[in-house]
C-alpha cells in the first residue's frame, strides 16, 4: 500500500491539475486572444504542478517523521528527534528542488537522490528534468526568464507542462518506494 | 443515520491556536500555523506549531493528540 503522501497525489492533485488542463482547453476568443489566454494558464499550471508537488514532498517528509517517531519504547528520545527532524526543512521555504529533496531527506539517514537514482536508471534524467521544471517555476513566479537554463524562451507549452507531470508522477512513486524500503529495517515493519 | 463521528483528542485545535507540547526537559508554549493533516501514524492528525519562545528554533510538527490547549 502506498503512502498517504502518495495516495494524496494520486488523486487530490490529480484532480487539481487535471482542472487546469480543461481549463487550457476551453479557452476561446480570437487567435491572438486565445494564444495570450493559453500561455497564461500554462504558465499558472507549471506554478500549480510545483506547489502540489512541493506539498506531496513535504507530506512523504512529514509521515516518515511520524513513522520514524512513534514508537512509545522510545518516547522521551522521540520528541527530541521529531522537532530536530522537522525543524527548518528547505521544503518549508523553498521549492521541492533536487537540492532541497536530497538535504531534507537526508537528514532522516537515507542517501537520497543515490538510492532514486538506483531506483530506476530514468531517474537520473528525471532529476535533471526537476531542475528544470523548477527553473520554470521561478522565472514565471518571480518574472524573471534570465535563467540560462531556459535557453532564452520565455513561452511554455502544454507539452512541456504534461512531460513535467510524468517526471512528477514517476519520481513521486519511486520517492515513495525509496522511503518505504529504507524505513522498513528501521522500523521492524513496512511504514505503510 | 450515519454514525457521528468521534472526537480525538486535539480536534478542537486549529491553525491560531495556543498549544502546550511537552519535551523531556518540560512544557513549552507554542502557537499552531499549520494543519498538515492526517498523515500520522493510524492517521492522526499532524500540526506544524511555532514555539512561542524566543530561543527555541520553529516551526516543527507535533501531533494534534499530543498538544494540550493553553486557551
Amino acid at each position: 500500500m502506498p503512502s498517504r503522501a502518495l495516495r494524496h497525489w494520486q488523486t487530490r492533485s490529480r484532480k487539481v491539475l487535471d482542472e487546469m488542463e480543461a481549463a487550457h482547453g476551453v479557452v476561446g476568443g480570437g487567435r491572438t486572444a486565445r494564444r495570450f489566454a493559453r500561455q497564461q494558464i500554462a504558465q499558472a499550471y507549471v506554478v500549480l504542478l510545483c506547489s502540489q508537488f512541493q506539498r506531496y514532498c513535504r507530506d512523504l517528509h512529514e509521515e516518515s517523521v511520524d513513522r520514524l517517531t512513534s514508537n512509545p519504547a522510545h518516547d522521551p528520545l522521540n520528541k527530541i528527534l521529531r522537532s530536530v527532524l522537522s525543524t527548518g526543512r528547505r521544503l518549508d521555504a523553498g521549492n521541492a528542488s533536487p537540492a532541497n529533496l536530497g538535504s531534507d531527506f537526508g537528514r532522516l539517514g537515507v542517501p537520497f537522490w543515490d538510492e532514486v537514482r538506483r531506483r530506476n536508471v530514468r531517474n537520473v534524467a528525471r532529476q535533471k528534468t526537476l531542475e528544470q521544471l523548477n527553473g520554470w517555476r521561478n522565472a514565471i513566479a518571480h518574472h524573471d526568464f534570465r535563467n540560462p537554463a531556459l535557453n532564452g524562451a520565455r513561452e511554455v507549452t502544454l507539452a512541456d507542462v504534461r512531460r513535467w507531470r510524468r517526471c512528477c508522477d514517476a519520481l513521486a512513486v519511486d520517492f515513495d518506494a525509496v522511503l518505504r524500503l529504507y524505513l522498513h529495517p528501521l522500523l521492524g515493519r513496512l511504514p505503510w | 443515520m450515519a454514525a457521528r463521528k468521534r472526537n480525538r483528542p486535539g480536534d478542537e485545535l486549529r491553525v491560531g491556536s495556543r498549544v502546550r507540547y511537552r519535551m523531556p526537559g518540560g512544557v513549552f508554549e507554542a502557537e499552531v500555523v499549520e494543519d498538515r493533516g492526517n498523515l500520522g501514524v493510524n492517521g492522526r492528525r499532524l500540526l506544524r506549531i511555532r514555539p512561542l519562545s524566543e530561543f527555541t528554533d520553529g516551526p516543527f510538527t507535533w501531533p494534534a493528540e499530543e498538544l494540550l490547549s493553553a486557551e
